[in-house]
């Protein structure tokens, strides 16, 4: 069962606007093992969002493939893609609009299972539902209770369980953590690296929290406007990280340590340019303290250490 | 873990706890509606109306209702055994009224009907989908709108031919277009939320989604727009007696008894409010039970 469960493969997903092409997602390649979890970080609106649900087929690429165990799922046949489909699945951010509002916990639950019929009796899908439901520290009593009676934390666990049920090697969490309160946030994250361990499923995590996708990831994949900028282990990242952006980013987490107080930090400034019909060059070449000439041609990604890659002339020099 | 999960599995088999179950729902639909006095009084007062007027046949000649009295006429509220008084050839009111009433309420609720349906196919397909489908089926229901409702109607009989049931089809088609875009407008907003993305996840069809997840949540609202054509449908087939299409002379039916007194009223007031009165009632019970409807449908109302 080992090798990779998903490959992206210079994945592009354009958005056609009145006022002209977004380039939502612009060739993007990575692999995700099994078991593994990929962090995906950037500001909003870098195409992270569309990034997790192309890989789903919640949107089809417009270029590029989507490969689940090397099969291209945006070739597969509507029967054949329904047998995939629930293998992967995906957890959403807002606990309040993720959740049908008519539909009660139980319900919601149950849903998938409905309508993949996966499972075909009756009484062990009540069983599937309430096995999941404890799985993700829902009590039973929960079943026949409404969305809006429960708080942020008790919702996501719904959302979660909403995918578990079909048992997925692969769930797209996008930013699952980023509404709800810290003491919640490390409850939902505990829960969801021990399903993780016990069940070997494969996330991407979509997150603008640095801390967060250092809590979870075993990859990190920095994105900007569409690209990837930088794209390496976890540690290697966090200690080496070498792209300005990346650079940038990490300098903006807060530390608790006095010592550094005056460290000197090398804070991005401006805003992120237009992604519509975006130059060929390196995008972040507006905001990048060490733009030159160069930065006008089309970077390509380069191995500056062992599986970690940049994006960037001046970084892979030496 | 694991032997937590398997006692759960085995208690549900066993004891079935919880269970999901469509009854349930309803009852706490009607708890939820039973507390709203004035929805309970609307529903009550339908209800007994209705069935007034569709047993009628069971204690009232239908004779009553059409044979003319001339030396009878404009008696007055009560006097010798008219309740509700006589018109001008001299034709028993009350009688009038409950053999008026099966058409009014039986055509009227049947267009409010036809119309929900034909509403909700229409603007749900066009909001769902959107793009090239969302524009023909707009572009068709604006040019339907561009012409006034009466004279589209009117236009329809004469294409249809005359009857009761192409009269109810014609006005069900004129109410239709405004429906299809209140349908629309609510469905546009939710189509991008979350749990749709989310249910599509999962593989969920189309007409699932439409079914399950989004008239579920725009059905309230929807309901009160369509219960408030009632008075208007009702008006418009009055005026469609008045004008010769559909109903025609001797049957009854409150529109036309009220425009067939019209000259009277002056001198005869109670030939005009008493079946004003009933059109009111019922248009207001019927508001009533709109607006109890949409309150008990939405879960978020505390039981």
């Amino acid at each position: 069962m080992s090798g990779t469960l998903i490959e992206a493969v210079n994945l592009k997903k354009y958005f056609h606007t009145n006022a002209g092409v977004v380039h939502a997602v612009d060739d993007v390649s990575f692999t995700i093992n099994p078991g593994e979890t990929l962090g995906v970080v950037g500001e909003s609106g870098c195409g992270k969002s569309t990034l997790g649900r192309a890989l789903i087929r919640l949107y089809d690429p417009t270029e590029g493939k989507v490969l689940y165990r090397g099969e291209d799922i945006a070739a597969m046949g509507k029967e054949e893609f329904r047998k995939v489909q629930k293998r992967m699945q995906m957890i959403f951010q807002d606990p309040y609009s993720s959740i049908n509002p008519h539909f009660s916990v139980g319900e919601t639950i149950l849903d998938p299972l409905k309508v993949s019929k996966t499972i075909a009796d009756k009484g062990e899908r009540l069983a599937k539902v309430a096995e999941t439901m404890e799985l993700c520290g829902l009590p039973e009593r929960y079943f026949n209770t409404y969305p809006h009676e429960l708080d942020g934390g008790r919702r996501q666990r719904v959302g979660l369980a909403r995918a578990l049920v079909l048992n997925p090697e692969f769930i797209v969490c996008d930013e699952p953590v980023s509404a709800l309160d810290v003491s919640i946030q490390a409850q939902i994250l505990n829960l969801l690296m021990d399903l993780q361990e016990q069940r070997g499923i494969a996330y991407m995590f979509i997150t603008h929290d640095l801390c967060v996708v250092r809590h979870i990831s075993h990859d990190i994949m920095v994105m900007y406007m569409g690209q990837v900028v930088e794209y390496a282990p976890r540690d290697e990242l966090f200690q080496h990280h070498v792209h300005p952006y990346t650079v940038g980013l990490l300098n903006a987490i807060p530390t608790v340590d006095l010592a550094k107080r005056s460290r000197e930090r090398h804070l991005l400034t401006g805003e992120v340019s237009n992604p519509i019909d975006p130059a060929p060059g390196c995008r972040f070449a507006s905001r990048c303290p060490y733009a030159s000439e160069k930065c006008m041609q089309p970077q390509k990604l380069a191995e500056v250490a062992p599986n970690h890659f940049v994006a960037c002339h001046e970084c892979t020099k030496q | 873990m694991n032997t937590q999960n398997v006692a759960a599995a085995s208690s549900t088999k066993a004891g079935q706890p919880f269970r999901p179950s469509k009854k349930g729902r309803f009852k706490l639909i009607w708890k939820r509606y039973r507390r709203n006095k004035l929805a309970m009084l609307g529903m009550v007062v339908l209800l007994a109306l209705l069935a007034a007027v569709f047993s009628a046949p069971l204690y009232l000649d239908y004779q009553e209702a059409i044979t003319q009295h001339i030396v009878d006429a404009f008696a007055k509220p009560g006097s010798d055994g008219h309740i509700f008084g006589t018109d001008q050839l001299g034709r028993d009111l009350l009688a009038r009224i409950i053999y008026g009433g099966r058409i009014t309420l039986g055509a009227g609720l049947a267009t409010v009907a036809l119309s929900f349906v034909g509403g909700v196919a229409l603007g749900g397909i066009a909001g769902y989908f959107g793009g090239k489908v969302d524009n023909i089926v707009m572009r068709l229901c604006d040019m339907l709108m561009a012409i006034p409702g009466t004279m589209l109607a009117m236009a329809l009989v004469a294409a249809l031919g005359a009857g009761l049931d192409k009269l109810l089809i014609s006005l069900a088609i004129v109410q239709i277009p405004s429906s299809a875009r209140t349908v629309r407008a609510a469905i546009m907003n939710l189509r991008n939320s979350e749990f749709i993305e989310a249910a599509r996840c999962y593989g969920t069809g189309s007409g699932r989604i439409i079914a399950k997840h989004l008239l579920p949540n725009i059905l309230g609202p929807l309901i009160v727009t369509t219960f408030m054509h009632l008075g208007s449908i009702i008006l418009c087939i009055a005026a469609m007696g008045f004008l010769g299409i559909g109903v025609q002379a001797p049957t009854p039916e409150w529109g036309s008894i009220i425009s067939e007194n019209q000259s009277n009223i002056r001198y005869y007031p109670y030939l005009g409010l008493i079946p004003g009165l009933f059109i009111m009632i019922s248009v207001l019970s019927l508001n009533f039970i709109g607006d109890g409807l949409r309150d008990a449908l939405d879960p978020k109302m505390k039981n």
